[in-house]
């Protein structure tokens, strides 16, 4: 592989800025030819299909439970339930959402995991379960709350969530759950084509009813590999309107507590306890202790 | 809910045993020496504690047994892989620190497995000046880390809040401070002087009131970083951040935020503290314990509500 020597300080600036800063975690945006999906709140059914492609490729058990009023089994996501479609209820309608692991480019999980276990893989977001340590710290520092650490089963106590069908793309297949969608309201392809194809039915909607429709996921977080066009405001749809990256101010973090320190090392341990000229005195003449 | 009690408690821990430290060290450094037995106490009184902390933390992993994949690599972003090193090497570094004062105090003329061993350790004693100040720049990370570990997180009440490490900082050397002022004013500092052997003098009633004195500063500064932390979360453009302000203000938490951290854990100590320094009267041992037991409760309290209040709104 030809290398120029811009080409080359760009790979090592990279290189060593992820190995301060964790692996893989400053990406610079969205990779336009990768593959992505799109979920579509006008084409969805609410038949669920994804879900039980999902649990069934990936061989994850029910999880019995009360509906609470609404048509929604299981009612969230879970370590055991990678993705979910939810009824929102509006004053005025409802519409449906789909959750699942949004497959960040500023990946918040990856960030913070302290050992490492998740990785992008390519634009996919994976936990290597072997090594993961069910830490919790990613649960914590997702804004889309997706990781998971309640798994009874395989790999107790380690963190879950949506593969993005890893395994199904390394044989040539799409995710299980596009692949059973019956209504083409989960589509997967090159994100370029994708985000281009669902900004015209953003367009189509805002004209035609939804004038708050919206693509999430173009832009927030470097760009998300699974993206959903979305009826109202994100926050209306059970998204956060400005997703934070977990390790944003990090930085600002450590000096607000080290500033701190150095606040209180001043006042009052320098007042209360600063030797005073006449210890001084003391001290020269050989009265220490 | 993923982080519970053993959490709450752990950042308790740490936060004490840094902060007790950061306290005996700095009043000992400023002074010209004057306070070496409490450099030694916080080090008697803080490993143990942050080791017991890290077994909690342990114990609360999904995967107990892989708890040492945490040092299989260093990611600066992540404040749980910084604050595992910090942890390690301050441990490290204190139980180093031990082990030579304990070289220093053993009688040269026994015989046995550990007067060989303080015969071996002997000549090392002058690199314990060296080894008190990294533990004290380590001792400023672990209490720091305790709050960045939450505020890097997308928790509604924890995330992003610059005013998180800095209250607990000040919580830290709060409960530092106070530990310090139990073992001083108790019987627990003679018998940890005979324990471990006998340094310095033993502190006086004017060098208690001042600690306490100390103490009641490092409240007042706490006090004003709460203050900063609300009004961060009330005027933040996330609306779940006031509404876990609420949770702790007016919420299920709000018996517990207001008896057990700023009642108990503030008001109480700070009054008992003016009272003493109204009155121009050095504090009573009894005033000086109360107060700190106060300020310890509320310590561990305040871990527990910001913990748990941080799970409670998704």
């Amino acid at each position: 592989m030809d290398i120029d020597r811009r080409g080359f300080l760009k790979f090592s600036t990279a290189a060593v800025g992820g190995m301060l800063l964790g692996r893989g975690s400053q990406r610079p945006g969205a990779d336009s030819r990768a593959m992505a999906t799109v979920y579509d709140f006008f084409k969805c059914i609410g038949c669920r299909s994804c879900q039980v492609a999902c649990k069934r490729w990936h061989k994850l058990p029910a999880e019995p439970g009360e509906p609470k009023g609404l048509y929604d089994q299981p009612l969230g996501l879970s370590a055991t339930t990678w993705t979910v479609i939810e009824l929102k209820k509006k004053e005025d309608g409802w519409f449906f959402t789909n959750r699942h692991c949004m497959h960040c480019t500023q990946a918040s999980c990856e960030a913070v995991c302290p050992t490492g276990a998740i990785s992008h893989q390519g634009e996919i977001v994976a936990i290597d379960q072997k090594w993961c340590i069910g830490c919790g710290y990613c649960v914590a520092a997702c804004p889309f709350d997706v990781a998971h650490t309640d798994s009874p089963v395989e790999e107790k106590g380690t963190s879950r969530k949506c593969t993005f069908c890893l395994d199904r793309q390394a044989m040539g297949l799409i995710p299980a759950c596009v692949e059973a969608c019956p209504v083409e309201a989960l589509v997967f392809g090159e994100r370029e084509g994708l985000v281009a194809a669902a900004k015209q039915s953003v367009e189509f909607l805002r004209a035609n009813g939804y004038p708050k429709a919206n693509l999430y996921g173009e832009k927030e977080l470097g760009g998300l590999y699974r993206m959903s066009i979305l009826p109202f405001e994100p926050s209306v749809c059970g998204y956060p309107d400005l997703p934070r990256f977990a390790v944003a101010n990090v930085l600002g973090q450590w000096l607000s507590g080290i500033v701190t320190a150095g606040v209180i090392a001043l006042l009052p341990f320098w007042l209360l306890f600063r030797r005073r000229e006449g210890m001084k005195k003391e001290l020269s003449q050989g009265g220490e202790g | 809910m993923v982080w519970k009690w053993e959490v709450a408690v752990y950042l308790w821990l740490a936060g004490l045993g840094g902060g007790a430290y950061f306290a005996a060290f700095l009043a000992d450094r400023l002074s010209g020496g004057k306070y070496q037995e409490w450099v030694r106490f916080s080090t008697y009184l803080g490993i143990p504690a942050a080791l017991l902390g890290s077994l909690l933390l342990v114990i609360d992993l999904g995967q107990e047994l892989r708890a040492w994949h945490l040092f299989t690599g260093f990611k600066l972003l992540s404040p749980m892989s910084m604050g595992s090193w910090i942890l390690l090497l301050w441990s490290i570094t204190g139980i180093a620190m031990i082990a030579l004062w304990f070289s220093e105090a053993f009688p040269l003329e026994e015989e046995g497995f550990f007067a060989g061993l303080a015969s071996l350790l002997r000549p090392l004693v002058p690199l314990v000046n060296i080894l008190g100040w990294v533990a004290f720049v380590l001792a400023v990370l672990l209490i720091a880390y305790t709050g960045v570990l939450l505020s890097a997180t997308n928790q509604a009440l924890w995330g992003g809040v610059l005013f998180l490490p800095a209250l607990f900082v000040a919580s830290a050397i709060s409960t530092g401070l106070a530990a310090l002022l139990i073992t001083t004013s108790t019987r627990i500092g003679p018998f940890l002087r005979s324990l471990f052997g006998e340094v310095g003098q033993i502190a006086t009633a004017e060098a208690v009131t001042k600690l306490g004195k100390a103490d009641g500063v490092v409240m007042a500064i706490e006090l004003a970083a709460l203050g900063g932390y609300f009004v961060w979360l009330g005027t933040s453009p996330n609306p779940d951040a006031t509404l876990a302000a609420r949770l702790l203000i007016s919420g299920s938490l709000s018996p517990f935020f207001w008896a057990g951290v700023i009642l108990t854990g503030l008001l109480v100590p700070l009054a008992l503290e003016f009272m003493a320094l109204r009155d121009e009267r050095t504090a009573t041992p009894l005033t000086a314990v109360l107060s700190a037991i106060c300020a310890l409760f509320g310590g561990l309290i305040l871990r527990v509500v910001v913990v748990f209040g941080g799970q409670m709104i998704l």
